[in-house]
């Protein structure tokens, strides 16, 4: 993931307004041509302000995806045009999301801390982050260890996938969870009090205010062409 | 009087779900600028007692708490965790599971964020635990090695300042060199004024940097009078003699091996031939690609470039992993990820060649009496004597061992080592470990390679083992 981020990434809220806000507008425009003229739009944003490198990374994955699904719903609506639409939102979906991919999730955090978000919603949220490559590793490693016990591994043997992968599994996931939980706490986390310091403030910058400005009035150029 | 940084009155514990007590009726006392080793027996109380003192029992682990417990003379039985992180710091086993940040910098401030340290001084304190503990502030932890992790833990502590400080199993993962980085600043803070308690096993590693070795033995806590007394169980510990390096047939023949994720190459042009019967130790420093090299020669993993071939059976029963692992058994070095069985019993059973030896390798290893237990509900040592002895009930040939002796007490160590080297005396399998250990690596070896940067630095017999070991505390 850390791969993916931008060295300069935009305020947190920021991007995840724009995010969002991009996403809700392009599922508007996504039965018309004027989606087009978003996607093409957004690009020129991104690459203004350093955000072409990440999605030019994860556009590929969301391209296939949106061919697979996009296929899918052709065959169920015999319609093409249905299936360019799904694939369009799907494509759309990379777009609404890069900018939060880009971010690093410390910086969200300690964002939504100054803004006085509550503590478990923060720190859960970079736990979830952070678990997600865990579980993936986690994932590889009993796989490995199971093949080295002489099993075989197949998504479709239930009592194999039972047994020696969820087994494992589950139990090094809820002792990760128990370990990490002492462990914060530990280290002097707790929900009820508010005294805690931001280690690096977030700060809005012109940087942020400019980005803002011309993603609005994209939006808006996009939303006239379509109403004409 | 001088007020004491730890003074426990009249302890004792029990789990809920036990009958017996863990500890009981403990006096301790721990003044500022003293460094306490806390030593004893698998089992015996360690990390328990250490879960007392900075408030895991009771607010978290149910049981009952008889007694009275003092931190920097405040009655701690009514302080939350959180609080009395406040007053000392403890890290934990297991590094892994407690990170929550990608970057080094981060996860350090994560806890002087909590305690509400002015971000000055919590940069401050960054820069002087990693510089501590050897580490790079702006590195991203995927790319750090299972030591560094645990270093990284400790820094995560130390920037937090406390005076008091416990460290359970500390050098578990740490090769020589960051057991020796890590325990020179503890000792440089014992004589800045700060109170600390390690508990460990690997005594010749911590004993002379202690001031006090503390022995919990029979639910009872007491102390060597001389510390170096606390070694003398270890004096019968010598090298294994010498075996020449004698032509034995081929095992496996590796050549020009590397093995790269992305651009992070980890091995680098490895070559080397391992033969039938050899008892071969893999040495070297956090990261230098110890596993990675394990992993090759096991086959769970396919090498970047180069080849290895292996000579112990035809590669139609090589590609096929069941087939391949009867012959070859390989021990991980986090127990829980092979077990997956109901029962002890059936998880030896799984694979072994009959239920008659399945049941002799367990009473070997002393689980015996534990046959109808879920693995998973058994202790990390008893877990990972359970891996070894299910390897060893399927006769392999080929043994990989993965740290097998990490968390062991001195006896189960002797245990485990013994019911090794018998097997190999029997069946002359090829043995090859991995291990940060000297008592262990001395009494495995016949043969050695010396890993540095993925690279092989030494390959030659167990003499190494005294030349690496001596290196390693040199620096």
């Amino acid at each position: 993931m850390e791969k993916l981020q931008v060295r300069n990434p935009l305020y947190p809220l920021i991007s995840l307004i724009a995010s969002m806000i991009v996403f809700v507008i392009g599922i508007l425009f996504s039965q018309d041509i004027a989606i087009f003229y978003l996607l093409l739009a957004l690009t020129l944003i991104y690459a203004l302000f350093g955000y072409v490198r990440p999605l030019s990374k994860i556009l590929p994955v969301f391209i296939l995806i949106s061919i697979i699904i996009g296929f899918g719903s052709f065959i169920t609506s015999r319609d093409f045009l249905v299936g360019v639409q799904t694939s369009g939102r799907i494509i759309l979906l990379a777009y609404s999301s890069v900018l939060m991919i880009a971010l690093p999730p410390i910086n969200l955090t300690r964002n939504l801390v100054q803004l006085n978000f509550p503590k478990v919603l923060t720190l859960g949220m970079l736990a979830t982050i952070r678990f997600v490559p865990v579980l993936i590793n986690e994932t590889i490693q009993i796989k490995e260890a199971m093949s080295s016990r002489g099993v075989k591994f197949s998504w479709f043997n239930i009592k194999c996938i039972y047994r020696a992968f969820l087994v494992p599994f589950l139990m090094r996931i809820i002792n990760m969870s128990d370990i990490l939980a002492i462990s914060i706490e530990t280290r002097g986390f707790t929900l009820s009090s508010n005294q805690s310091s931001v280690y690096k403030q977030v700060k809005i910058t012109k940087r942020d205010i400019f980005f803002s400005i011309m993603l609005i009035s994209s939006l808006l150029g996009v939303t006239i062409l379509w109403i004409n | 009087m001088d007020k004491l940084a730890i003074e426990i009155k009249k302890l004792s514990f029990r789990y809920k779900i036990s009958n017996s007590w863990i500890l009981k009726n403990i006096d301790f006392q721990l003044k500022y600028g003293e460094l306490v080793i806390l030593t004893g027996v698998s089992g015996q109380g360690k990390s328990t007692l250490l879960s007392c003192i900075n408030g895991m029992i009771p607010n978290i682990i149910d049981g009952e708490l008889n007694g009275e417990i003092y931190v920097d003379g405040k009655d701690v039985s009514n302080l939350r965790v959180s609080e009395i992180s406040h007053l000392l710091g403890s890290v934990l086993q297991d590094p892994e599971s407690q990170i929550i940040n990608s970057k080094i910098e981060d996860e350090i401030a994560f806890g002087c964020e909590n305690i509400n340290m002015p971000p000055k001084k919590i940069k401050e304190s960054i820069d002087n635990a990693t510089k501590m503990m050897d580490l790079d502030k702006d590195m991203f932890i995927r790319t750090l090695s299972g030591g560094q992790k645990q270093r990284l833990m400790s820094a995560a502590i130390l920037a937090m300042e406390q005076k008091i400080l416990l460290f359970d199993e500390p050098l578990a993962n740490l090769d020589i060199k960051s057991a020796h980085i890590l325990l020179s600043a503890l000792r440089q803070l014992a004589d800045k004024g700060y109170a600390i308690i390690i508990a460990e096993h690997r005594l010749e590693l911590v004993y002379k940097y202690a001031d006090k070795i503390a022995l919990l033995e029979n639910h009872n806590l007491s102390f060597y009078k001389d510390k170096d007394k606390a070694l003398h169980k270890y004096d019968d510990i010598m090298p294994s003699s010498i075996e020449s390096l004698s032509e034995k047939k081929s095992c496996f023949i590796v050549n020009n091996l590397s093995f790269s994720i992305n651009d992070n190459t980890i091995l680098e042009n490895v070559s080397l031939d391992i033969k039938k019967g050899d008892r071969l130790v893999i040495i070297g420093e956090n990261g230098a690609g110890k596993t990675t090299l394990l992993k090759q020669l096991a086959r769970i993993n396919t090498p970047t470039t180069g080849s290895i071939t292996q000579f112990i059976t035809s590669d139609k029963i090589s590609k096929d992993p069941s087939l391949w692992f009867s012959k070859v058994g390989y021990v991980y070095q986090n127990p829980n990820y092979q077990l997956f069985m109901p029962t002890v019993y059936e998880e030896i059973c799984f694979m072994a060649k009959s239920k008659a030896l399945a049941e002799k390798t367990l009473a070997d290893f002393s689980l015996a009496d534990l046959w109808e237990r879920h693995p998973q509900s058994l202790s990390e040592g008893q877990k990972r004597k359970l891996t070894i002895a299910c390897i060893l009930a399927m006769q392999p040939e080929v043994i990989f061992l993965d740290e097998p002796t990490v968390g062991q007490d001195y006896s189960s160590l002797l245990e485990i080592i013994e019911i090794l080297n018998k097997y190999h005396e029997r069946s002359e399998a090829t043995i090859v470990s991995i291990t940060h250990d000297f008592r262990c690596a001395s009494l495995l070896a016949n043969k050695v390679i010396w890993l540095e940067n993925g690279k092989i630095k030494r390959y030659g017999d167990s003499r190494l083992i005294a030349e690496y070991f001596i290196s390693q505390r040199e620096l």
